[in-house]
């Protein structure tokens, strides 16, 4: 059922694109389509396994970045160089997430945190030094292959991960995050899990920053930050954690609603209303926007 | 030859100035079902906890199938078919009754091709059968343990440790689970249950072995250990009337 | 390093450590009795610098009491949030909270500040006013009299919270509820009370620190974000339950700080407490004197 949803969704997008050429309307889209990227990329590892990553800017951040400096400096053409973003994105996430995953759940959720924004930060004092940063013009103004990119990578994303949640390996994620030690008495490899989660939500996240860089035109350290870390669980808390399609939900009510609403005041205030949807979703609605149509309660 | 399953050699814990198990030495060999009784405190559930990785010993080794398994993690000695539940291993509250048997399954130590054909067997032999699609969280104290005990039998290990299977079940229950545990003897695998209900313990194993301070005070036939003096005394000492199995 | 920048190095980096000791104990002491990270230390940090701004430029309150009102204004939001947001539930959970929370506050600043609703303060940039002016030489080093001040008043507050979980009837009472919630409240302690009390006290804390660290630099409303990493880097580097440990975590990472402003560059200031706190992370959890295990 949830695959059927994603597949559903991506063929609407699809036809938006045949139906319009309005820009504003593709843009909006692809925004959307980006967020609920991240937002179920999020959700493997976080609502699925129980990791709580509040770090996604960072995979992100290197997919954008691994993509501009493919194209500048080895002509790589833009379909190659998101799906080796993705591969980059993972590679750099082992690095960190290796030894991040064996710690305790506050602790993980600091480290992912901040390692985005320590990057953000170098990136700075390195841009600084050498002046330089990546622009990808050429691509920028081809909005209709951006729009594509987005949407078959969101149902990439979607089938992928609705694939993995619902399924026998889904389920493995799921008793880590109940009960670790117990999943593990059960004879659970549960690093090796947790491993392959982190790295399918890098994957994806990794991917979708690279279409990111191609649709901006330049990767930049803002590229790593703490909006694209933090919209994606607020899309995902209102949506339903654990459910991957939650996340999509959420991105088309907070990213889609907002953008459409176009009074000057709400779009300055998006961000204070998603924050505070989000406060107040998990104040009252701990299972998000799908968990309660699926009628649970905490 | 039969080679022992599991060899317990002068197995000895410290905690501070407490030592709650003191050089324990037992053997345990293929399809035995073996009880391990002891006042509160005596040591049981250290000397688990020990056997199965969740803490390391002080002294001494624990030999599982010939390998040495002292100090490793619960996984690995998982892995090699040595399963235990209860206290610290228990099912998933937030998983369905079929799911958690269906992992445990998947994770046997018998890799099964097929674990969704083992789940409705399981089930059913625990009583569990028209509850599957439940959330174990909405379970009965009772079923909550019923479906511990499914667990361990989905995982099919060599040897299997259960402590207090028993505790806060009906006597229908507790017939229900015995009759679990003697099946899966049959099918090959070796228990050792520590229990406070002496007597329906006595109806199903083997073999004793009683634990007094962290000592081993007596082993042997029920019939036998039951009537050892050291062991009445440890038990009356401690307030248990031991002929009804219950504390006084 | 001429025998003058040492001396630089040595003087700037003791007066701002002193600062850090106060700004990494208000975080742990809450840690320590509520066993909560708190997520919006830093935005309450973030709040008092602006609070004060207001009150100062807009409702042309003396300096200090618009400093007194916006230790209050944090003071009564930490109640509200320890109360409501961060109450009874597990530990990750109310950290979530607490992190979305500080979203939120980030966010609303942001909006109050420059938004189409309120154009008109979008030009002036927000900022804390130094209040006491001059400087004093210190073993020939320059130092402003606003950081003498303020290590006098640091130590001040650190003497009397010492005094007070100390020898007083409800430091006591603090001092049960962090080793033991369950037992505290057998013993006719309300932990719940005691708890929102420290998440006051731990806000003045971040209030009084904020007063003090932004005045020589300009408000942003993402500056939380550096705060609540600064005060867990202290905390988890020198070691959770260890006070020897955070205060010498503390000058560690002021020292680093101050390094890298003078001698290497002052971009890299902020990474480099960032650095050390991941690498001690993946390497040595529970920090340099740690008790607790990770």
């Amino acid at each position: 059922m949830p695959i059927l949803f994603v597949v559903v969704i991506a063929v609407l997008l699809v036809l938006v694109e045949a139906v319009t050429q309005n820009q504003f309307y593709l843009g909006v889209f692809t925004l959307i389509t980006m967020y609920a990227v991240l937002a179920m990329s999020w959700d493997i590892l976080s609502g699925v396994t129980g990791y709580l990553n509040f770090g996604l800017a960072f995979p992100f951040g290197v997919g954008g970045y691994t993509a501009a400096y493919l194209w500048t400096a080895y002509k790589i053409a833009p379909v190659e160089a998101i799906a080796l973003s993705g591969l980059s994105a993972v590679f750099f996430g082992f690095l960190i997430g290796a030894p991040s995953l064996r710690l305790k759940g506050h602790y993980f959720i600091m480290v992912t945190l901040l390692v985005p924004i320590a990057t953000s930060e170098f990136l700075d004092f390195a841009l600084v030094q050498d002046g330089s940063i990546f622009g990808v013009n050429a691509v920028v103004n081809n909005t209709s292959f951006v729009y594509n990119a987005s949407v078959v990578i969101f149902a990439l994303t979607g089938i992928a991960l609705c694939a993995v949640a619902y399924s026998r390996l889904g389920l493995v994620l799921r008793s880590i995050k109940d009960d670790e030690v117990s999943a593990q008495a059960l004879g659970i490899k549960t690093a090796r899990y947790k491993l392959i989660a982190f790295s399918l939500s890098n994957l994806f996240s990794g991917m979708i920053g690279a279409v990111y860089v191609f649709s901006n035109g330049v990767a930049s350290p803002t590229n790593f930050g703490l909006l694209f870390s933090a919209l994606p669980v607020f899309m995902c808390a209102l949506g339903g954690i654990g459910t991957i399609v939650g996340g999509v939900i959420g991105a088309f009510i907070l990213e889609g609603a907002i953008d459409f609403l176009r009074i000057s005041y709400i779009q300055d205030a998006r961000l204070l209303i998603s924050a505070t949807l989000l406060v107040v979703i998990l104040l009252f609605f701990p299972k998000g926007i799908w968990g309660y149509v699926r009628g649970e309660s905490k | 030859m039969s080679e022992e399953l599991l060899v317990v050699d002068s197995l000895t814990k410290r905690f501070g100035g407490l030592v709650a198990v003191n050089c324990v030495s037992f053997k345990i060999g293929d399809n035995e079902i073996v009880g391990l009784i002891g006042p509160n405190g005596a040591g049981k559930t250290t000397l688990f906890n020990l056997i199965t990785g969740f803490l390391k010993p002080d002294q001494g080794k624990v030999i599982f199938c010939n390998k040495d398994i002292t100090g490793k993690s619960p996984a690995y000695i998982s892995k090699l078919g040595l399963a235990r539940t209860f206290q610290i291993v228990r099912p998933f509250l937030n998983l369905k009754v079929f799911e958690n048997v269906l992992l445990a399954a998947m994770f046997s130590w018998k890799r099964e091709k097929n674990p969704q054909d083992v789940v409705e067997g399981v089930l059913r032999q625990l009583g569990l059968e028209h509850k599957a699609d439940v959330k174990a969280t909405q379970l009965t104290h009772g079923e909550l343990k019923r479906l511990g005990v499914a667990q361990a039998i989905a995982l099919k290990p060599r040897l299997l440790l259960l402590d207090e299977p028993f505790g806060g079940l009906s006597l229908k229950e507790i017939e229900i689970v015995s009759e679990a545990i003697k099946w899966l003897q049959k099918s090959g695998t070796s228990i050792l249950i520590v229990e406070h209900r002496v007597r329906e313990l006595m109806k199903l194993v083997g073999r004793v072995i009683a634990l007094d301070q962290g000592y081993v005070i007596a082993s042997g036939k029920p019939e036998e250990v039951v009537n050892e003096k050291r062991v009445i005394e440890a038990f009356l000492g401690r307030g248990i009337d031991f002929a009804s199995g219950r504390r006084s | 390093m001429t025998y003058v920048s040492f001396l630089s190095f040595f003087v700037l980096g003791l007066t701002l450590g002193i600062v850090y000791v106060l700004l990494s104990e208000g975080f742990a002491l809450l840690y320590g009795v509520a066993g909560v990270l708190n997520g919006s230390y830093g935005a309450l940090y973030m709040v008092v610098g602006y609070s004060t701004f207001l009150f100062f430029f807009y409702f042309k309150l003396g300096i200090l009491a618009s400093i007194f009102a916006s230790l209050l204004l944090v003071a009564f939001l930490s109640y509200l949030i320890q109360k409501y947001i961060a109450d009874e539930r597990n530990t990750l959970d109310a950290l979530f909270l607490t992190l979305a929370f500080a979203f939120v506050l980030q966010y609303l600043v942001s909006f109050l500040q420059c938004s189409s609703a309120f154009r008109s303060s979008c030009q002036y940039p927000a900022f804390v006013p130094v209040f006491i002016n001059g400087s004093t030489t210190f073993l020939g080093v320059s130092i402003f009299n606003q950081y003498l001040v303020a290590d006098g008043i640091t130590i001040a507050i650190l003497l009397a919270l010492w005094v007070v979980l100390s020898k007083t009837k409800i430091g006591k009472a603090i001092r049960a509820v962090s080793q033991d919630k369950l037992a505290a409240s057998l013993v006719g302690i309300n932990p719940m009370r005691v708890i929102l009390l420290t998440s006051v006290i731990s806000a003045v804390m971040a209030g009084v620190s904020s007063v003090f660290l932004t005045s020589y630099q300009t408000l942003d409303p993402t500056i939380g974000w550096n705060i609540i990493t600064l005060a867990f880097a202290i905390v988890v580097i020198g070691g959770l339950g260890s006070l020897k440990g955070q205060i010498l975590a503390s000058f560690i990472l002021a020292y680093a700080r101050v390094y890298v402003l003078l001698f290497y560059n002052p971009l890299l200031a902020d990474f480099v407490s960032l650095a050390l706190l991941i690498v001690v992370l993946l390497v040595r959890p529970q920090g340099i004197f740690g008790k607790e295990v990770v």
